[in-house]
């Protein structure tokens, strides 16, 4: 391993929180343990906002790239890199992370130094997806980020959490097996492990008989698909997802919808479209569909919820579906065929079909960055409310604007950006996702505006209205109480702690919303060179 | 025809050590007469030799195929195997030791009567004659009834040891009728001259499908292969735990490398002809296996169930191995034989690891039931741990040996596009996940219902459940140390294990290497 050319900064973000979880099991006393877990958190974010700054878009493609041989016998290698797509990821990741482990300080009070030891040990896994290009070390990240999830929400979870947290791991065990099966079809067909040459070798391309190659690569694309739909989860493979949000303590939730849900799409952006081009525009239409009904399906049910937290949670699986709306609409031109059909079929140039691919891709790798921070600030935002009322159920609630107006605040803030209000981060997602996909697909894209409207529905009535307007009801909760668990005799308003947690992503909405230009640079910077290189232009 | 040579004894010499040692414990066994020897000294003397045999076991890795005394195989595969067998024999002496030391009479005898069987397994691996390869899975079988039944006084021992006794006995007599078979076909008992006699004509496949499936009854007995499993759980649970332990490992490898050798070797011609039924029977194990699993509350019971799971998977490396020898270069890096090799390498460690968690937690709260498991992490941190760890090996989740047997596994039935079969393993995995969860379950999330929050905790209680620590015995702590080393090294850093088993299955498929 050479470690000239910052070639030290992966290993070290990756494995540092390995390190740090050693630490903490040394730790003595709780104290110790939650502000030792802080400090050492700040370290990968510190060192991801130097990967932002140090990432040389000129030079574009697959940057700090680390190699050594792992398990020689098959091709298998320690190789780490990143682009344009995993770049705000993993600084997402690590913000994610830093401020879910000071917020858990806060909140955590048993089994403190389990608790921080599987916080550590999630990151890195996470951390490790983000950045692997050999299909092994992948899915070995893959996997391994299951388990400490499922502790959190086994261990710390909430009354239903055994059956929730089984149903995560099954669900998701399914799908990466099946990915698992997919990633060896494409290692035999290819000879090699790694991410990027086995893009390039184009797998199952070579065989002659076309039945046998719509057969097979269509096999591998699903294989592939389930593993990451599973994780996304797009629907009809999301009904693990509201159980285990529900169950999981506030800051494995802010996980688990802040980076975890985005893992699954980076699967598909990372690897089914470049090396399945062919096979992913000829299931490009389930794609969209998937996401489309999705959209809608969520945004609907999201209405029907009388818990807060199973309705942010549906909001999530309506607005995964925007992510995978873009990424059909993107997958429906990956070959020059499908390329000709759009440009016949909706009367464009062929520019135009790549610029709306690019923007298509753009909205949903946008839409995968802000809605990370926008789901991780109202997930945090229940547990604001959870741990002072003991419930979420939304008929529990009302009036508490006058009660608690800088919780409101924050509520109104995350609830727009939620929706869409121009202004605020995700309305630019969605704008370029469904620019993208009214060019590309404009049916699915017009059924998927539906959702939009439903949105609204949900954020302005059942939270905000629900929960915030209306006459304040003493008798409606059992028993307030204090974030400490002291008796209260009503709603307090947020604390230090909880403040200071959400700020960063209160900021993040602003800033991305006025002016998204940082973070669409990046993703942009790929979407243009994964297009060239499907497009064989590189 | 090799002469007995002295040279020749040169490979014997795990062997002979342990013969020496066995002899040993024996002769001082009948000597001192004394009626309440502790067994220490027995003991002590088993793993020295144990850990003497494994020095030219391991010597012997990469060696060249030779014949020893004409009727012994030493090939690297057969060494492979012996390295599996003989770390499995001494982490079970080393950590299950005291335990049989505590709970039977006649120590010397128990000690002398391991040392014989670890001879048997020996001699079962590297047989290349069909004389001994019945002779010596006998003696692994009589031997193996003696210990399963050896805590007199526990009647459910003793009730295992005459349950093993029985399914065992038909089985190997229908086993042997094969073999007949097999030599009455081609008036050779030696498998290469099988081989080439089945090879040089044709007309002999109407013997194949009854020979094949006469004796896979006896061996499929051995790895517990359904639907000859049905003595394993009730086996399993009433012996002692350490003969477990080896039963469900170290056994069961003896098993496939007998299954491995017979086919390939004297069968490999008509393979078109028993891989449907190793397929069948692997499929039919995997699930038969899971499905009963997620019915037991039992550990015990369920971690027998999912060791005959287990074997549906190891199988599929063998069904997935014949047309290998077609493959070109590349697609080499999984020949089904290796994957096999690794899974039971690897899954000697975690069932191990896994059997001693539940023998310590047998010594503390004298039951192997879920509910002895309950709050586990609180109690002993250790053992719950190292339980996790085993666990996740056996669902197959990156970074634990487990999921290396099943990656080469997987990836050999992939290469050779067995869709359904990998199919149906996809699903088993997941089915199988339910239950190895629900011990975690157990182990970490405690009963009653704790939230997140202070005063939930408070509220709950946790009163219900036995939270008093549990101490472990330093060879239990040493062994389970091992276990999780082995365990997370295979997963993590695996290349030399890849590597001789590569050798080792390409020199019995004769590729080369």
């Amino acid at each position: 391993m050479d470690f000239s050319n910052n070639q030290w900064l992966l290993p070290l973000i990756l494995f540092w929180p390995a390190i740090a979880g050693i630490l903490v099991l040394f730790g003595k006393n709780d104290r110790v343990i939650k502000w030792g877990s802080i400090l050492a958190s700040l370290l990968p974010l510190g060192l991801s906002i130097m990967l932002m700054a140090g990432y040389d878009f000129t030079k574009g493609g697959m940057q700090f790239e680390v190699k050594a041989d792992w398990i020689p016998a098959i091709n298998a290698s320690f190789h780490l890199g990143v682009d344009g797509l995993s770049v705000p990821l993993i600084f997402l990741t690590t913000l994610l992370s830093t401020l879910s482990i000071y917020y858990s300080a806060g909140t955590i009070t048993h089994r403190v130094k389990e608790y921080f030891i599987m916080f550590h040990l999630l990151e890195l896994s996470m951390l490790g997806v983000f950045m692997s290009l050999d299909y092994v070390l992948f899915y070995v990240f893959w996997e391994i980020s299951l388990v400490p999830m499922y502790l959190l929400i086994g261990i710390w979870g909430g009354k239903n959490r055994n059956y929730a947290s089984i149903k995560f791991f099954i669900y998701t065990l399914i799908g990466s097996v099946a990915m698992l099966l997919a990633i060896l079809a494409t290692y035999f067909a290819t000879g090699t492990f790694d991410i990027i040459g086995a893009a390039a070798a184009k797998p199952f391309m070579d065989i002659q008989n076309e039945a046998t190659r719509h057969v097979i690569s269509s096999l591998v694309f699903w294989g592939l698909f389930f593993g990451f739909a599973f994780k996304v989860p797009s629907f009809p493979f999301h009904t693990w997802l509201p159980d285990a949000h529900t169950e999981a303590p506030t800051a494995g939730s802010v996980i688990l919808a802040g980076v975890m849900l985005k893992l699954g799409a980076y699967g598909l952006l990372r690897i089914v479209l470049p090396t399945f081009p062919e096979t992913s525009q000829y299931w490009s239409m389930w794609i969209v569909a998937i996401g489309a009904i999705a959209i809608v399906y969520g945004a609907f049910v999201c209405v029907a919820q009388t818990d807060l937290k199973r309705l942010i949670a549906y909001s999530s699986v309506s607005h995964m579906g925007y992510v995978m709306l873009g990424i059909g609409a993107a997958a429906s031109v990956l070959t020059p065929a499908g390329v000709q059909t759009a440009m016949a079929h909706f009367n464009l140039t062929q520019e135009e079909v790549l610029k709306s691919a690019a923007m298509a891709i753009n909205g949903a790798t946008l839409q995968m960055f802000n809605h990370g921070i926008i789901t991780g600030a109202l997930f945090l935002l229940v547990g604001v409310i959870y741990e002072r009322a003991h419930t979420r159920e939304l008929a529990k609630f009302g009036g508490l604007s006058t009660k608690t107006p800088y919780f409101y605040a924050m509520m109104l803030i995350a609830g727009f950006a939620s929706l869409g209000l121009p202004g605020l981060a995700g309305f630019w997602a969605e704008f370029f996702t469904f620019r993208g996909a009214f060019a590309l697909v404009p049916y699915w894209a017009a059924f998927g505006v539906i959702g939009i409207v439903m949105t609204a529905v949900y954020i302005l009535w059942r939270v905000i209205q629900n929960v915030f307007l209306g006459e304040y009801d003493a008798t409606k909760v059992a028993h307030w109480t204090t974030v400490d668990g002291q008796h209260a005799d009503g709603p307090t308003d947020m604390v230090g702690f909880e403040k200071l947690t959400l700020w960063p992503l209160i900021a993040g909405i602003f800033i991305l919303g006025i002016y998204p230009t940082p973070i669409l640079d990046y993703f942009n910077a790929s979407a243009v060179r994964f297009l060239a290189f499907v497009h064989g232009l590189l | 025809m090799n002469a007995i040579s002295v040279t020749s004894l040169g490979s014997l010499m795990p062997e002979i050590i342990l013969l020496i040692g066995g002899l040993l414990i024996l002769i001082l066994d009948t000597a001192m007469s004394e009626e309440n020897d502790s067994g220490r000294g027995y003991m002590a003397i088993a793993v020295v030799f144990l850990l003497a045999a494994i020095v030219p076991v391991y010597l012997l890795l990469n060696t060249k195929p030779h014949t020893a005394l004409m009727v012994v195989d030493v090939d690297p595969f057969a060494v492979f195997m012996k390295f599996t067998i003989y770390i499995g024999m001494a982490l079970v002496a080393i950590t299950g030791g005291s335990f049989m030391n505590q709970h039977v009479k006649g120590r010397g005898e128990f000690w002398t009567l391991f040392m014989f069987v670890t001879i048997a397994m020996s001699l079962a691996v590297s047989a290349n004659n069909l004389i001994l390869l019945f002779l010596s899975i006998e003696f692994l079988s009589i031997t193996s009834y003696l210990l399963v039944g050896f805590i007199r006084e526990d009647q459910r021992s003793s009730e295992a040891g005459v349950k093993y006794f029985l399914y065992g006995s038909v089985a190997s007599s229908i086993m042997l009728y094969g073999m007949s078979m097999l030599y009455g076909a081609t008036g050779s008992l030696m498998l290469v001259d099988i081989g080439k006699g089945f090879a040089a004509n044709k007309d002999l496949g109407t013997l194949v499908l009854p020979a094949v499936l006469l004796v896979l009854v006896g061996l499929g007995f051995k790895t517990s292969l359904a639907p000859f499993h049905q003595w394993a759980p009730d086996t399993y649970e009433g012996a002692p735990t350490p003969v477990t332990a080896y039963l469900s490992t170290a056994s069961k490898t003896v098993g496939f490398a007998v299954i491995v050798r017979v086919l390939l070797i004297g069968l490999g011609s008509f393979s078109h002809e028993w891989v449907p039924i190793l397929a069948g029977l692997s499929i039919f194990t995997m699930t038969v296996g899971n499905l009963v699993a997620l019915r037991q509350t039992s550990v015990k019971r369920t971690l027998a169930y999912s060791s005959v799971a287990q074997a549906g998977y190891i199988l599929m490396g063998l069904v997935a191995v014949v047309s290998s020898t077609q493959g070109d270069l590349k697609t080499l890096a999984m020949n089904g034989l290796n994957g096999l090799m690794i899974y039971l390498f690897a899954y000697l460690f975690t069932n191990v690891g896994a059997f001693m968690v539940v023998m310590a937690v047998e010594a503390f709260t004298g039951g192997s039931d879920i509910s002895a498991f309950e709050n586990l992490s609180r109690r002993s941190p250790a053992l719950a741990w190292s339980m996790f760890i085993f666990l996740l090996s056996l669902t197959g989740i990156p970074l634990t040996g487990g999921f290396m047997g099943k990656f080469f596994v997987f990836g050999a039935a992939v290469q050779h596009q067995y869709y359904w079969l990998t199919a149906i393993a996809l699903i088993n995995t997941g089915i199988a996940g339910f239950y190895y969860l629900n011990i975690i379950r157990a182990m970490f999330f405690g009963t009653s219902g704790i939230g997140t929050y202070a005063g939930e905790v408070a509220a709950s209680g946790e009163g219900t459940v036995a939270t008093s620590a549990m101490s472990i015995s330093i060879p239990i702590q040493i062994g389970l140390v091992i276990c999780v080393i082995a365990t997370v090294w295979i997963g993590l850093y695996p290349p030399s294990v890849i590597e001789w088993a590569n050798n080792a299955s390409r020199t019995l498929l004769g590729l080369g290497s």
